[in-house]
């Protein structure tokens, strides 16, 4: 991506004045990127963002601007809505990859990169990170010990490019162990009258592994956005009455008993029973499940 | 109030504007000074809805603030009223420079616990913003027009004025 | 009516391994009456309580999966249980490894009660 010149900045300057959100937002901004002039380009995005709070790359480019200043929080959070609202987007499995990289959570970096050299098989960053992750991180690859500073490394070759970001669906199962069939992890279960079946989300609340055979409306895909409401808000609660990281959610329904809870990975397990099941039955289906569960996505 | 650093109160309270909108989930925050200036918006997209909404706050502050004085109530604390979609919270806060009201509006997706929960936050952060560290002086009734518009000149596209 | 929130707010909060309990306005999210360690953390909890059952209700229903008829939490270092009742919800805040059995059958009472 070659510079842009005066006139260029002048005239998306005068489209952004006119319209924040103008598509000349995010032109300046990378402009104003690219000239060291990061809060200008941090203000630009911010008040596009506020009127198109869907804008992919808007997101994206904020993202790298957080990092960049070393908010890596704020930048691993602009990442999580880029890929709630672009599944397979490139740049975010990447940047994410090399945060948890540097975090030391190896699974859920090993995840993100993976989603990301599949995009790009090609990409050097990714290559060498990716095979950091899967070692644990120990003998890093000359070159993959950036950490998140790699994200931003060869700034344009990092920025989105509109629809070039194209994954497989939601059912990848990616870094799973096992040979089997993924709809069929839990089929051991099925031979209890009460288990309906259970399902792994990823981050995103997409269906990895796993089906449930009950009534759920638009198939499992939609369940998992359900379910993650429900963890988004037991999340916050459970930070607000000072009681720790949630480790399970059972939610009764007059159709059905539910049991959430972290797979470990970034993966969350959903169990369904019978509404007549027992508590402590659903407890203990749910300990078989996550061991189904973890061995089968090698977490 | 006139501001020589508009701009830069407005950026100022982008950002924690934005966080309350997300924590609280409600679909419109406005932040607008006692003469009706307003400093910070989310949600609306219409600079006549804007208007009305900013100037009809600083009104209903002034009111409220009145009615308090007139019940030997030291401070209004908010007005919540609850429509059929939407309900609508409006509320002052200080700041060490001055007082400040935030209106916000939601639907059923968050609740008036919710937002009072985060607008305790959010003031706070505002409160420990530089730009509203320091005294500046007061508005007046004379200068109520120009600032509605100059806040709004800086917020909203000028397009939709 | 005012009377009969506290009996029940105080026989939840008497039950061995329960920290506290609260009535909780569902739609307002706010706290009606309540017993818990620190009162400060009441709106805070009535707020967040009442906003994880609303939408984890709606979601649930959306989905074809019943009615929400209770939510319990458990993280490492306390239970939370939310039983709905009408407008209010039923809230307790457990140690953590308490059995919730006899809990959940109190709230779910209390909740039937007051619906």
């Amino acid at each position: 991506m070659s510079d842009a010149g005066i006139p260029d900045i002048q005239r998306w300057s005068e489209e952004v004045a006119r319209d924040p959100a103008a598509p000349a937002f995010l032109s300046l901004a990378r402009a104003y990127r690219r000239q060291g002039r990061r809060d200008a380009a941090l203000r630009i995005c911010l008040r596009a963002l506020e009127r198109q709070p869907t804008h992919v790359e808007g997101h994206a480019l904020l993202a790298l601007l957080y990092l960049e200043t070393g908010e890596r929080e704020k930048a691993s959070d602009e990442w999580a809505t880029v890929l709630r609202l672009d599944p397979g987007n490139f740049d975010a499995h990447r940047g994410l990859g090399f945060v948890y990289l540097e975090r030391g959570d190896y699974d859920a970096a090993r995840r993100h990169l993976e989603e990301a050299a599949r995009v790009r098989p090609e990409d050097p960053a990714v290559r060498d990170a990716l095979a950091l992750a899967r070692a644990g991180g120990v003998g890093a690859p000359a070159g993959a010990s950036g950490g998140a500073a790699g994200a931003s490394a060869g700034a344009d070759a990092v920025m989105p490019a509109a629809g070039a970001a194209e994954t497989q669906g939601g059912a990848g199962a990616a870094g799973h162990t096992a040979s089997r069939e993924p709809r069929s992890v839990f089929e051991e279960l099925m031979a209890d009258s009460r288990f309906l079946g259970a399902l792994v989300l990823d981050v995103r609340g997409a269906v990895t592994a796993g089906t449930l055979a009950m009534g759920g409306q638009g198939g499992d895909d939609v369940l998992g956005a359900v379910f993650g409401e429900a963890v988004e808000e037991a999340a916050r609660l459970a930070g607000v009455l000072g009681i720790g990281a949630w480790q399970g959610i059972l939610l009764h329904t007059d159709a059905a008993l539910l049991n959430l809870s972290p797979l470990g990975g970034g993966y969350t397990l959903v169990v369904a029973g019978t509404p007549d099941a027992p508590d402590d039955w659903m407890l203990r289906t749910a300990d078989r499940a996550r061991a189904l569960g973890r061995a089968f996505m090698g977490v | 109030m006139r501001r020589g650093d508009l701009t830069d109160v407005i950026d100022a309270l982008r950002e924690p504007v934005r966080a309350f909108v997300r924590d609280a989930r409600v679909r419109v925050a406005l932040v607008v000074d006692p003469s009706g200036q307003l400093l910070a918006q989310q949600g609306l997209t219409n600079g006549y809805e804007v208007a009305n909404v900013a100037s009809l706050a600083a009104a209903a502050h002034a009111s409220a603030r009145a009615l308090a004085q007139l019940t030997a109530a030291e401070r209004w604390n908010y007005l919540h009223q609850v429509g059929r979609e939407r309900q609508l919270f409006l509320a002052p806060f200080k700041t060490p420079a001055e007082e400040l009201i935030l209106v916000a509006i939601f639907d059923d997706d968050s609740s008036l616990g919710l937002v009072l929960l985060y607008f305790e936050d959010f003031a706070r952060r505002v409160g420990d913003l530089p730009q509203f560290r320091t005294v500046d002086a007061g508005g007046s009734a004379e200068t109520f027009e120009a600032d509605l518009e100059a806040g709004l000149r800086h917020i909203m596209p000028p397009d939709w004025l | 009516m005012s009377d009969r929130l506290t009996d029940a707010v105080g026989r939840l909060s008497r039950i061995p391994g329960v920290l506290g309990a609260l009535l909780v306005d569902a739609e307002a999210g706010l706290p009606v009456v309540g017993e818990l360690p620190d009162d400060s953390v009441a709106p805070a909890a009535a707020a967040l309580a009442a906003s994880a059952y609303r939408r984890t209700g709606r979601a649930v229903g959306g989905a074809n999966l019943g009615r929400l008829a209770s939510f319990r939490l458990e993280a490492a270092s306390g239970q939370v249980l939310i039983a709905g009742g009408g407008g209010l919800l039923v809230v307790v805040i457990a140690e953590p490894g308490t059995p919730l059995g006899l809990v959940q059958f109190e709230a779910r009472q209390v909740a039937e009660a007051l619906s």
